[in-house]
């Protein structure tokens, strides 16, 4: 277990620096892109660019460059970013997580339950009209691009419909922290949830199927029900136990992909200030220190649900399970 | 108790619809399998003696077969039976053992507790003396260590002890009726015996039946007591061990047996084959099924031949030759004349 967590964070702490050089080179050595130039706005002096690029550090070697700037985010802690200068980085992210976790937790939350539930139902009914008719809705639940959804619901929720009895509870857009208010917590986010939820309810209940289905022709499946085992325990206990091994491994990496910033879309659709959106700001500006302080965090959660995911997986199936 | 026998299968059909047609796997099959009694079912592969069985245990959920006749479990009618009526019958009537041990077990479960799910479901026994209970199965069937290895999974056993240990599970609720479908075919020929012999000794002891599918004519001389031979989908020979390898009636049998290697005998120079291969189920030709491939085919097998017994005494076979006329051919197959090994 010991040699198991070295090897995970020696893994972690190579693919960190690997991808925060990779980041630095695409936007500090890339040929046009200049954040000296984005900073200075259309029709900047040559004097005001050198001006800015010596008081930025940009006139330095790469390498200097990226000490110094990873010296700033990992060590000093105390990077600056570009646009909004003395507006400190690491705080930014320590304030926008915590709404990022609130999006990204609800709704797996529902789109574990939800997805469960279809591929479950679909594979118990396979033969009946419902099979398909479910598998049909999952499957363009899957093909909604999650900021139309999202436009769409918020017309809806914010607008049409809103002073209707439906949709009078709906908040404005934004943000309520739990500890705050935990009731305007859920109602403002109960929406975002439900947006980001459907393209993986829809991904997952097809996977879920699938397996299910597939199992019904393996031995194990034959053996349960030669038990005198209840269907419904044949189906539960043994068939979506086994297909849940898939499931999980899917659902670890999704589910850190969106803690690391993946959730952007709905975010800023919903105006939530999280990760994401702070992502899309930082981009939108070339503000490189936020850029690459949000890349180190996103990876940092990506190593570390792979790792949690690598856990679960000896858990689900033992047959992984080394002495 | 009535007087019913323990399962008669009478003019059991199961057919498969597919894209290019029905397909019969069991066409018009009939037996009866009585108290303490080990009947062996021998054929080929795709002979359709695993679905026959398979029907027995209600285990054929395919929504495309369509299974007609009749299985009757002491009185009781098993193809009328819905999903829960199965549920008192398979693991506690009739439990079944199946060919490939590595994959029969749930890989994420722990044999212990496979084997208590089953005594669980038709028991109330509490948790201590369910794991008492296998326990001792576990001994019965030669686990060693069992105490240590009840908590471990199916993967840290090898083949043969995968297979003690469905037996465990198939017997830990003392069923009337055990089927076991090749248990032998996928282990080292070394470990066969002693499942069989497993097999065997823990049947007579709780006085469970067994059928035996097998397509090993030396597993059935060993265990069985009727033998019924099986030919894609029909049952072409039964009868007592003793008088299927004495004396075969049947020409499929003939070649069967002639194929096998025998000690008992003088040694041939070579063994006899079967010409041909086993006819696809798709183009089924009315008449003996056997006939395409059958050295004494004549125009009259084209009318199929009944399972007929000629002699009274029990043994049954579907070929229309005259019985005296049976001798000298079958000596031609299963110890041909000048073919000895003499050197």
């Amino acid at each position: 277990m010991i040699a198991f967590a070295l090897r995970r964070i020696a893994s972690m702490i190579v693919v960190l620096f690997a991808l925060s050089v990779i980041v630095f080179l695409i936007f500090f050595a890339t040929p046009g892109i200049d954040p000296a130039r984005q900073m200075a706005g259309r029709n900047a002096t040559p004097e005001t660019l050198a001006a800015i690029r010596s008081n930025f550090g940009l006139d330095r070697p790469l390498p200097v460059q990226y000490l110094t700037m990873m010296d700033r985010i990992v060590v000093k802690r105390d990077i600056e970013s570009y646009s909004n200068r003395g507006v400190q980085v690491i705080p930014q992210i320590i304030a926008a997580a915590p709404v990022t976790f609130s999006l990204v937790f609800g709704a797996a939350v529902i789109w574990i339950f939800a997805s469960i539930s279809i591929g479950l139902l679909a594979a118990s009914l396979r033969g009946t009209i419902w099979d398909p008719l479910l598998m049909g809705v999952s499957l363009i639940g899957v093909a909604l691009p999650v900021f139309w959804l999202g436009e769409v619901a918020n017309l809806v929720t914010q607008q049409r419909f809103h002073d209707t009895f439906l949709f009078s509870w709906v908040p404005p857009l934004g943000y309520v922290p739990l500890t705050e208010d935990p009731i305007g917590w859920f109602t403002h986010l109960v929406i975002p949830w439900l947006v980001l939820s459907v393209l993986f309810v829809g991904f997952y209940a097809r996977v879920l199927r699938s397996d299910i289905v597939n199992s019904e022709n393996e031995d194990y499946v034959r053996t349960a029900r030669s038990k005198g085992i209840s269907e419904r325990r044949v189906l539960i206990r043994h068939q979506l136990r086994t297909s849940m091994i898939t499931f999980v491994s899917l659902f670890g990496l999704d589910f850190a992909a969106l803690v690391a910033g993946g959730a952007l879309l709905v975010e800023v659709v919903f105006g939530l200030p999280g990760v994401g959106r702070l992502t899309y700001l930082s981009l939108a500006g070339l503000d490189l220190p936020v850029i690459m302080t949000t890349v180190l965090y996103g990876a940092f959660f990506i190593v570390v649900a792979s790792a949690i995911v690598d856990i679960l997986y000896a858990f689900l199936d033992p047959r992984t399970r080394t002495a | 108790m009535s007087s019913a026998p323990l399962l008669e299968v009478v003019d059991l059909r199961v057919e498969f619809e597919t894209e290019s047609g029905p397909v019969t796997a069991v066409d018009g099959v009939s037996f009866v399998v009585d108290d303490g009694s080990v009947l062996g079912i021998v054929g080929e592969s795709g002979s359709g003696k695993s679905v026959t069985m398979m029907s027995v245990m209600g285990l054929i959920t395919d929504p495309n077969a369509r299974i007609t006749g009749s299985i009757q479990y002491r009185g009781q009618d098993l193809l009328a039976l819905d999903r829960d009526g199965w549920r008192g019958i398979r693991g506690a009537e009739i439990a079944m053992i199946f060919q490939d041990p590595m994959t029969s077990m749930n890989p994420v479960y722990r044999v212990g507790w496979q084997i208590a799910e089953q005594i669980n479901a038709h028991t109330s026994l509490s948790r201590k003396d369910v794991r008492v209970r296998v326990l001792e199965l576990m001994q019965q069937v030669g686990i060693p260590d069992a105490e240590q290895r009840i908590d471990d999974f199916p993967h840290q056993f090898s083949g043969g002890q995968r297979q003690r240990l469905m037996i465990a599970m198939a017997l830990s609720c003392r069923p009337r009726l055990l089927i076991a479908d090749e248990p032998t075919t996928a282990l080292d020929v070394t470990i066969q015996a002693q499942i069989l012999e497993l097999i065997q000794t823990l049947a007579a002891e709780t006085e469970a039946s067994v059928v035996l599918i097998t397509h090993d004519l030396g597993v059935v001389a060993e265990m069985a007591d009727t033998v019924q031979v099986m030919y894609d989908g029909r049952i072409v020979e039964s009868g007592t061990t003793a008088t299927i390898f004495n004396d075969p009636r049947h020409p499929y049998t003939w070649g069967l047996l002639g194929s096998m290697p025998r000690v008992d005998r003088p040694r041939p120079e070579r063994l006899t084959t079967i010409p041909g291969a086993p006819p696809s189920p798709h183009d089924r030709q009315p008449g003996c099924v056997f006939a395409p491939r059958c050295a004494h085919h004549q125009p009259a097998c084209d009318v199929s031949p009944p399972l007929t017994e000629r002699t009274g005494d029990g043994h049954l076979d579907a070929c229309i030759l005259p019985l005296d006329e049976r001798e000298p051919l079958r000596a031609a197959v299963i110890s041909p004349t000048g073919a000895e090994h003499e050197r």
